[in-house]
């Protein structure tokens, strides 16, 4: 008996070492191209150059780790597995650990944390640093005659709970879960202008022509990025003091379908890399065609969506590109950075995602940062007094 | 090429399986001896190079010693000449750009420009070279007969199990193993038992273990709390370990396969009580290479309390500057000399009263500490360190942001998983299990650590860097 298994052993390792081997008779699952403007793989030649460089290693590497027979499978079978145990089910980098949800959709571990932990309490604690922050900012602004807005942004749990995790309904109601909207609220009560993007966007779900996050992706996509914008201009209109320009949005453009259920990791990974379809050259807003540009400047800080804000606004010419600048989020801001954009500065936008209650001394430090060198370089430049008759 | 990447496990070792148990009896050392030279040419194209030449070299240099046999003087100068040649290479390749860069301050006293050079690492060439080194040496001393087929000396230093990380094969274990090239079903079955361990715990506990590391440690120190300090190099602690032993069950394993019957590398060394006892159980072919070849050379401890306290440091200083150009690892090597030294001049019969656990915490004290000057990038960073593991510094626990998004429920799972399979537990529970049950787990553990190393990026395993 102890024989036979022994036997069944050996053929059931043996045929799960041969599986990948397949793909040398012709038997190779296709890359799945999330987004069209991935480059598939292609083995180098092999030469004596190309060995010695590595790229024929590299290249043979890739190829193969990605084409392989039953990848997907493979994939598909250690996330079950540890998804079924509530463990990882994918690392890559110290933050990006993936939830596989229903429908293949994939979400983030971190959000999902915050979800569950961080504002289930109702930490008002954490609301109130982050409203004594919100105000600094605000009066500074006022100060120099600039509208200041706050533009908290939605995650993908918050955009579809319809495919978390079904084991999640057991800890979660998400019918209590709305940390940017709880702080929009504290906002307009402190008399500082917010945007709730998360809310306006959520509030046009039934109205969405396609996905705005890509089902394995980790931030908004272009189409998702120009509700926000529309959003934007509507809130824009009845709420800042100094008038500008928008240009209308008509759509988001792109080449080739751009989501498939069935994810790869390897191409969460290149999502990870290339943070958004927002880089996407296929994949972009259009805007219309008489656009023109507001006189003056703005200044964009935040987290990765304050790069998207900045290029949709460049995309929509609300300032010159030149005129538009996005707040350095780590390391030293130099006042010079704004130097040549701080004497007409006309609208300061934040935007953070998980601002409310996670990292708050990591977001404190950025601001404390910006605003220091945005007051510096104010001091260097001769400001035009603001005309205190404009609404 | 790695034991746990996509290359090895679904092109490499498919393809010499087929190959091998193919072939017939005497072309098999002939087939394991290309496979060896291509598993290693494929990732040091330049270094292969390298190594052949030493493996020629000292093959030649052999002959002669044991032609030389009767003339006592010309075997020891072919020896010395070989030993030098070996060790030079490992100075040049692997410590020159060190030994140059600490002696900068002395060329530009004398008004002597230098540049610090540049040396790619061969992977591996440590352990090449300290095998080879061991076989000179029992072939001078004549506990083993001198391999006069030149690819069957060859396989025995490059054979792909061993080569890139050990353990440190002496030859005598497998002269016999290299002859008898039959196939054998039962120590496949076994081979890959023991490959599938080594799999797991790689992918399950080291790289789990080894996210939340990196994190910690590519942090700014200063900004590390207490309690992360703690907690990284614990995790670091269980995270070589099974990296280490891990891929050395994997090399036991693959060996096995192949027929070859390799010593165990590691003892559970988290289990020791002393330090003494620690260097018994861990990187035992590395230890025991020590011992052999320089501490008994030495005098050993033969030749009164200061020389055996000398020699010790000697070792173990040695045994650091193996681990790696850095100073960090020297000072690793010295703490560890330090500790076994005090051990031996009357601390380590005090530890023996203690009860074992009380014995086990000090030393498992003792390891965590060292394993931080091992990790750490530089010696100023291991001191603030373990400064802030004491109570130093002035971060606050909840200010240390990168980690909160990071600790999650599996990296604790598998941190207490690691810490209870650190110590001889299991492996009494396992033998009571019926072996076919044993062997069912043994194929799901193998399909889930297989698909994991199939699917996840690049890891490659600490050691590699030596």
């Amino acid at each position: 008996m102890v024989k036979a298994m022994k036997i069944v052993y050996f053929v059931l390792v043996a045929t799960l070492l041969a599986i990948p081997a397949l793909h040398f008779f012709g038997a190779k699952e296709g890359w799945t191209k999330l987004y069209g403007w991935e480059k598939g793989t292609k083995v180098v030649p092999f030469t004596y150059a190309s060995y010695t460089n590595r790229t024929f290693q590299t290249s043979f590497t890739e190829d193969f780790s990605k084409n392989f027979f039953m990848r997907k499978t493979f994939l598909r079978t250690s996330l079950q597995i540890w998804d079924a145990f509530n463990l990882r089910t994918f690392h890559h980098g110290y933050k990006c650990s993936i939830m596989d949800g229903r429908d293949g959709i994939l979400f983030e571990k971190p959000y999902l944390k915050f979800h569950l932990e961080a504002d289930r309490s109702g930490d008002t604690n954490k609301y109130a640093s982050v409203m004594k922050k919100l105000k600094e900012v605000d009066a500074f602004c006022r100060s120099i005659g600039v509208d200041f807005v706050f533009v908290p942004m939605a995650d993908k749990p918050q955009a579809y709970p319809e495919y978390l995790p079904t084991w999640l309904d057991w800890f979660f109601d998400y019918s209590n879960y709305d940390t940017q909207g709880k702080l929009a609220a504290l906002c307009r009560a402190n008399g500082i202008k917010v945007f709730d993007s998360s809310t306006y966007l959520i509030s046009k779900k039934k109205e969405w022509k396609e996905w705005v996050y890509p089902p394995g992706g980790t931030h908004f996509n272009a189409y998702g990025m120009g509700l926000i914008y529309e959003g934007f201009t509507e809130f824009a209109a009845t709420n800042l003091a100094n008038r500008l320009t928008f240009n209308r949005f008509l759509g988001a453009h792109r080449a080739e379908p751009v989501w498939c259920v069935d994810d790869d990791i390897s191409n969460l990974l290149n999502i990870w890399y290339n943070p958004s379809l927002w880089n996407n050259p296929h994949y972009a807003p259009e805007f219309s065609k008489n656009a023109v540009a507001n006189a003056g400047s703005a200044i964009v800080l935040g987290d990765c969506y304050s790069e998207q804000i900045v290029k949709i606004f460049k995309d929509a010419k609300l300032f010159e590109p030149k005129k538009i600048v996005r707040a350095k989020r780590h390391g030293a801001q130099k006042a010079q950075d704004f130097r040549d954009i701080i004497a007409n500065l006309r609208l300061v936008v934040m935007t953070y995602q998980s601002f409310n209650t996670d990292r708050l001394d990591e977001r404190e430090k950025e601001i404390d940062n910006v605003f220091a060198a945005m007051r510096e370089a104010r001091k260097k430049v001769c400001i035009k007094v603001p005309d205190k008759t404009q609404k | 090429m790695v034991f746990t990447s996509t290359v090895f496990l679904g092109v490499f070792l498919p393809l010499l399986l087929g190959v091998y148990f193919l072939a017939n009896t005497k072309a098999r050392p002939y087939v394991l001896l290309v496979f060896s030279l291509l598993f290693y040419a494929w990732g040091e194209p330049s270094a292969v190079v390298i190594m052949l030449a030493l493996m020629v070299f000292n093959y030649f240099l052999a002959l002669g010693m044991t032609a030389a046999r009767e003339r006592k003087w010309l075997s020891a100068t072919l020896l010395g000449v070989g030993v030098c040649a070996d060790i030079g290479a490992l100075v040049a390749y692997k410590y020159i750009g060190f030994i140059v860069s600490n002696l900068l301050p002395v060329f530009s006293f004398f008004g002597v420009k230098m540049e610090v050079p540049q040396v790619a690492l061969p992977i591996g060439i440590s352990f090449y070279v300290f095998q080879i080194i061991s076989y000179m040496v029992d072939v001078r001393r004549g506990t083993v007969e001198v391999q006069r087929n030149p690819f069957k000396f060859m396989l025995y230093v490059s054979l792909f199990p061993q080569l890139i990380a050990g353990p440190i094969v002496r030859y005598a274990t497998i002269a016999q193993d290299i002859e008898n090239r039959t196939a054998d079903f039962g120590n496949i079955v076994a081979g890959f038992r023991r490959f599938t361990i080594g799999l797991a715990k790689k992918v399950l506990i080291a790289d789990v273990m080894a996210g939340a590391v990196d994190v910690i440690f590519a942090a700014k120190v200063e900004t590390i709390p207490g309690f992360y300090c703690w907690l990284g190099a614990i995790m670091y602690t269980l995270q070589i370990y099974f990296d280490f032993s891990g891929y050395s069950d994997m090399a036991i394993g693959l060996g096995r396969v192949f027929n070859f019957r390799f010593l165990e590398n590691f003892d559970h060394p988290y289990a020791s009580c002393s330090v003494q006892e620690f260097w018994r159980r861990w990187h035992i072919s590395l230890s025991s290479w020590f011992r052999d070849y320089l501490y008994i050379p030495l005098g050993g401890n033969r030749k009164g309390t200061v020389r055996t306290y000398l020699n010790l440091f000697i070792v173990f200083l040695l045994c650091g500057v193996w681990h790696g150009a850095a100073w960090n690892f020297v000072v690793w090597g010295v703490y560890h000399g330090v500790g076994l030294v005090v051990e031996r001049a009357g601390f380590g019969k005090i530890v023996k009263r203690f009860p074992k656990v009380v014995g086990n915490l000090y030393l498992m004290l003792f390891v965590v500490i060292g394993w931080v000057l091992f990790r750490a990038p530089d010696l100023g960073y291991a001191g603030t360190y373990i400064g802030n593991m004491f109570g130093g510094g002035d971060a606050v626990f909840r200010s240390f942001t990168p980690l909160i998004d990071f600790i999650s429920l599996d990296k604790l799972v598998f941190m207490v998983i690691g810490t209870v399979a650190s110590y001889p537990v299991f492996e009494p529970m396992v033998r009571r299990v019926p072996e076919s049950v044993r062997l069912v787990f043994g194929v799901l553990l193998f399909a889930v650590a297989f698909m994991l190393a199939m699917t996840s990026a690049y890891s490659p395993f600490i050691y590699f860097r030596f």
